[in-house]
């Protein structure tokens, strides 16, 4: 090859060996509506009101094309089968899948919701999950605390349950509450839940039932009679805001942490909060640069959900874990492979050796 | 300047500009944080699992190797990136086929890879059972190690592999 060539063919290399450094780290999941946040009510096949529902949020349904009973509801928008309801379809899966990806913190399987009083994270049920009475949730003072509720089957509430907030931050509709529904969702007669429903197939509300929050049926339709829909946060069409790195490396008591979140597809500048669960003992999170940072103080593994804010209050979240191993017994140190005096030697052996063999050319 | 001095002025030039960028580029906070940091916890797990092979017990923790008597921080500077990235900005330098330079840098990524994690499980099982020893090992014995088998992995590719197609190349 002509040395000139070579030239090109050097900057593939060295790009090849950047890349050699490169290596995939596993994804975790994070939970973003993207363009289906305008939406209070977005079906798969059919939307179908009873009544005088009054929907604050759009209406939408993709890849069916039938939306019936308004008027006499009422909503902000309806997308009959358009290319609205078809980008807010498709980010309604990403968020979906990320809500199915993430971690459980607890798992409720067999517990029926009635009666308790959670605190921001993530709950699964191996199977359906069931409201009877109150289910109390305990913001403690953050308006964006992030609760996700997992069913492997359905999710349904009894005649006049109630999701109920407490330290609520000020917020009436918690925008960071997501319930993430394997198969259907029914909320009965007269319930009063929070929440952005993400279903896989469909969701009904029965008479008189109100949502603070979502119904979003991916594959089935949904079916309303006299409810009140309110769908919570800025009602535009929202980027998928993505968090990253997926996941943050390991850390061990006693030795200094630092690592960033950094946000992105959305308008900067970002907030990012702690918004379930707690960091490790020790450790701060700037809310400015997502710099998560500090000295640790205790061994443990923790979750926690860091949800970053955007300009324009489109919201992302992402669950993370950080591992903190026990303090080093005495003697554990770094053992560097080369020194400095190990690089210079092997820089100049290294030059030597190329200019030597050049002049055997 | 005499006209053949000009290929080596070249290749020395390239030679500290590779290093500069590739120094830069692992610097940054972000390939920090989603690259090197998990490159080095699976390093760190590496050495861990070679050592189970001899003491169940031994447990890998981010980028600790601990047991109950002693642990290494598998920091950067462990990992052998740096070792990786002179010997990668000598085969960029060197005027090559681009074909013997990825062969190049493949080979001597993976064996500098591989011979760092020997080191680390030497090192470590060391420190566990012969504490007189680690500091001979880690300062003297695998700095001399890891710069003979660099540059000797250098000599044989810029002798057999990237001389050739240049000398028809002329």
């Amino acid at each position: 090859m002509p040395y000139a060539q070579s030239n090109v063919a050097s900057i593939v290399a060295v790009l090849s060996c950047a890349l050699l450094l490169l290596l995939a780290t596993p994804a975790s999941a994070q939970v973003s509506l993207g363009s289906a946040q305008p939406f209070g009510v977005l079906g798969g096949t059919t939307v179908t009101n009873t009544g005088n529902s009054v929907i604050t949020g759009e209406v939408g349904v993709w890849p069916g094309t039938s939306i019936t009973g308004f008027p006499p509801g009422i909503a902000t928008a309806l997308h009959p089968g358009d290319a609205v309801a078809q980008q807010a379809q498709s980010d309604l899966t990403i968020a979906y899948d990320a809500a199915a990806g993430t971690a459980c913190t607890t798992n409720l399987t067999g517990q029926d919701l009635g009666g308790l009083t959670l605190t921001p994270g993530v709950y699964c049920f191996d199977s359906s999950a069931f409201l009877t009475g109150t289910l109390t949730l305990d913001f403690q003072g953050n308006a964006n605390a992030f609760f996700l509720f997992k069913t492997v089957s359905t999710l349904i509430t009894a005649p006049n349950s109630t999701v109920a907030m407490i330290n609520d931050g000020g917020t009436t509709c918690p925008e960071n509450l997501f319930w993430q529904v394997g198969s259907s969702a029914t909320l009965d007669t007269n319930t009063t839940f929070l929440g952005n429903i993400l279903a896989l197939t469909s969701i009904g509300l029965n008479t008189g039932a109100n949502l603070n929050g979502r119904a979003l049926a991916r594959n089935g339709g949904v079916t309303l009679d006299t409810n009140n829909v309110v769908a919570c946060g800025p009602l535009i069409p929202c980027p998928v805001i993505t968090l990253s790195p997926a996941t943050l490396p390991g850390a061990t008591v006693g030795v200094f942490y630092n690592a960033t979140i950094v946000a992105s597809g959305g308008t900067a500048p970002y907030t990012y909060t702690v918004t379930s669960g707690s960091l490790p003992a020790g450790l701060t999170l700037n809310p400015v640069t997502g710099s998560i940072s500090g000295t640790l103080t205790a061994s443990a593994t923790s979750n926690f959900t860091i949800t970053a804010t955007d300009a324009v209050g489109c919201l992302g979240s992402r669950a993370y874990s950080i591992v903190v191993g026990a303090a080093l017994p005495p003697g554990a140190a770094g053992v560097p492979t080369l020194d400095f005096v190990g690089l210079a030697v092997l820089f100049v052996l290294l030059a030597g050796a190329g200019l030597f063999v050049m002049s055997r050319f | 300047m005499a006209r053949g001095m000009a290929p080596r002025v070249i290749f020395v030039a390239k030679f500290g500009l590779a290093i500069i960028v590739l120094y830069v580029i692992v610097a940054l906070n972000p390939v920090n944080d989603r690259v090197i940091v998990p490159f080095t916890e699976i390093v760190a797990r590496s050495a861990a699992a070679l050592l189970r092979v001899v003491d169940s017990g031994i447990q890998s923790t981010g980028t600790v190797i601990s047991s109950p008597t002693f642990a290494i921080d598998v920091r950067n500077g462990c990992n052998g990136i740096e070792a990786m990235i002179l010997v990668c900005a000598a085969i960029f330098a060197f005027p090559a086929t681009l074909r013997s330079r990825v062969v190049g840098l493949l080979a001597a990524s993976v064996a500098i890879q591989i011979l760092n994690v020997v080191r680390l499980g030497s090192l470590f099982w060391l420190g566990a059972n012969h504490r007189r020893f680690f500091d001979l090992f880690h300062v003297a014995v695998w700095q001399s190690l890891i710069i003979l088998a660099a540059i000797t992995m250098f000599i044989l590719w810029s002798w057999k592999f990237a001389e050739k197609p240049l000398a028809r190349a002329r």
